[in-house]
């Protein structure tokens, strides 16, 4: 089940077209996930074993490597290198620039942030090894029973980018939290309108509990409201206290919309993003 | 530069990095076989020769072998904290550390390149190329695109797809199976 929602993520690593973060999220997962291990040795044997036989070192394996090892020599020797630390939940969670930023923002922070927030930013993985991911379910609408079966579309930051379509009711849920936090979840369509999905209007925010099962974020939405199709980058940001809604909505119209994949939002906080892209 | 490497800088580790990856990676292989697991121990290997940098003395040997004799013990701490213990009693001469030929052994090499070879011919043109100078002579995406007319994309695509086909093809699977399994 695992393999299906990252099998792309894999071919794109062992490819060597996968950035830094998504790479270590990546990383995370194969540390824990038998079937997904198997299948980039797999890949990445045959990288080796063509290399091998063009007579020549698989220097993009060698890049990679030492790509990694930066990285781990950034954790390693602290902060003064400027770069993600290796040990990362929310590089895990695909954010090695949001936490790159949040480290930044911290040091000049003139009221230090609640103490199981700062654990949740500092980079162990959660109990179960796991990593937090804003999961993605969607289910056909159906004319007699209302939907069809529900399916899991995308386990951001780590299964890249997830399809849906405009008849699809979408719901989100997150996972591997590793203390409580308010979780907020937006959109930004490629037009630049910003979907607000959680919280709803006049509803808290939810407060989920640190746990390795998914916790729903309310009730599904229906794409055919609202959205066009096109490319959909969405944002879980979470935070130890509430968001105000204006300030993420307005973060969230600033994004580049030029740049690929779903870039940070200019919000100080941990955040789990990717893209889905909505077909008619 | 030794000096430096003992007194933890960056720019002196990276050199010895660059000078000496190369062969400590085969070591490690040998500890580690599959992809994904050498990966991470090769990892943990040069961050504890950064760790230990401080301990290395040139009077008592080269940087080789203390290199060496480093990633040896990280392995074997490796595989003990994985409740797993080193097949081999591995020996850590030079010579180890080269790939020796033997009948056998280039027989192996003569099926893999001949399941290589019919691989590429069940490609499309488009394909073929991209396998070529992509996969196999590793260029860039650019100087591919340039080299076959394709879009810098296309052949990025064609890569990814190539790579996963070249991985469930029944014949070269069997042929490197032969040149990677233990």
């Amino acid at each position: 089940m695992s393999l299906f929602f990252h099998r792309r993520a894999i071919v794109r690593a062992v490819a060597g077209e996968l950035s830094a973060d998504a790479e270590a999220s990546l990383r995370a997962h194969l540390r824990t996930c038998t079937a997904c291990r198997d299948y980039y040795d797999q890949l990445a044997r045959v990288t080796e074993v063509l290399a091998t036989a063009a007579g020549r070192a698989d220097t993009r394996a060698d890049d990679r490597a030492r790509a990694r090892l930066l990285v781990g020599l950034a954790a390693a020797t602290g902060p003064r290198d400027r770069v993600a630390p290796r040990r990362w939940t929310w590089a895990a969670a695909g954010l090695v620039p949001a936490a790159a930023l949040a480290v930044l923002f911290l040091r000049s922070a003139p009221h230090p942030e609640p103490a199981p927030y700062q654990a949740m930013r500092g980079g162990a993985e959660t109990a179960d090894g796991s990593a937090p991911a804003l999961l993605i379910f969607a289910s056909r609408k159906d004319t007699g029973t209302g939907h069809g079966p529900v399916r899991l579309v995308a386990e951001m930051p780590a299964s890249g980018e997830a399809r849906v379509s405009l008849d699809d009711y979408v719901q989100f849920s997150v996972r591997g939290l590793r203390a409580p936090a308010f979780v907020t979840v937006v959109g930004v369509d490629d037009a630049g309108e910003v979907h607000t999905y959680v919280p709803r209007a006049g509803i808290p925010p939810p407060h989920p509990a640190p746990s390795s099962a998914a916790i729903s974020l309310g009730a599904s939405i229906d794409l055919a409201r609202g959205h066009r199709p096109g490319r959909l980058r969405i944002y879980g940001l979470l935070s130890a206290e509430p968001l105000a809604p204006e300030r993420v909505r307005a973060a969230a119209a600033q994004v580049d919309r030029t740049r690929p994949g779903a870039p940070p939002l200019d919000l100080a906080v941990p955040q789990v993003s990717g893209l889905l892209t909505i077909a008619p | 530069m030794v000096a430096r490497f003992r007194a933890g800088d960056r720019e002196a580790f990276l050199k010895v990095y660059d000078a000496y990856a190369g062969q400590v990676r085969p070591l490690v292989g040998r500890f580690f076989f599959r992809p994904f697991e050498r990966e991470e121990a090769f990892q943990e290997v040069w961050l504890q020769v950064h760790r230990a940098a401080p301990t290395f003395d040139a009077a008592r040997g080269g940087l080789l072998p203390w290199l060496r004799a480093v990633a040896a013990n990280r392995c074997k701490e490796l595989l003990r904290a994985r409740g797993r213990r080193p097949e081999l009693d591995l020996p850590l001469q030079d010579h180890d550390l080269v790939t020796t030929t033997d009948p056998e052994q280039s027989a192996r090499a003569t099926r893999m390149h001949t399941a290589i070879a019919r691989f590429e011919a069940s490609l499309s043109p488009d394909e073929a190329k991209v396998f070529r100078w992509s996969l196999l002579e590793e260029r860039g995406h650019d100087e591919v695109a340039r080299l076959s007319g394709m879009s810098p994309r296309r052949c990025k695509y064609l890569r990814m797809k190539l790579l996963v086909r070249a991985a469930a093809d029944s014949e070269l699977r069997r042929a490197l199976g032969e040149v990677t399994s233990p």
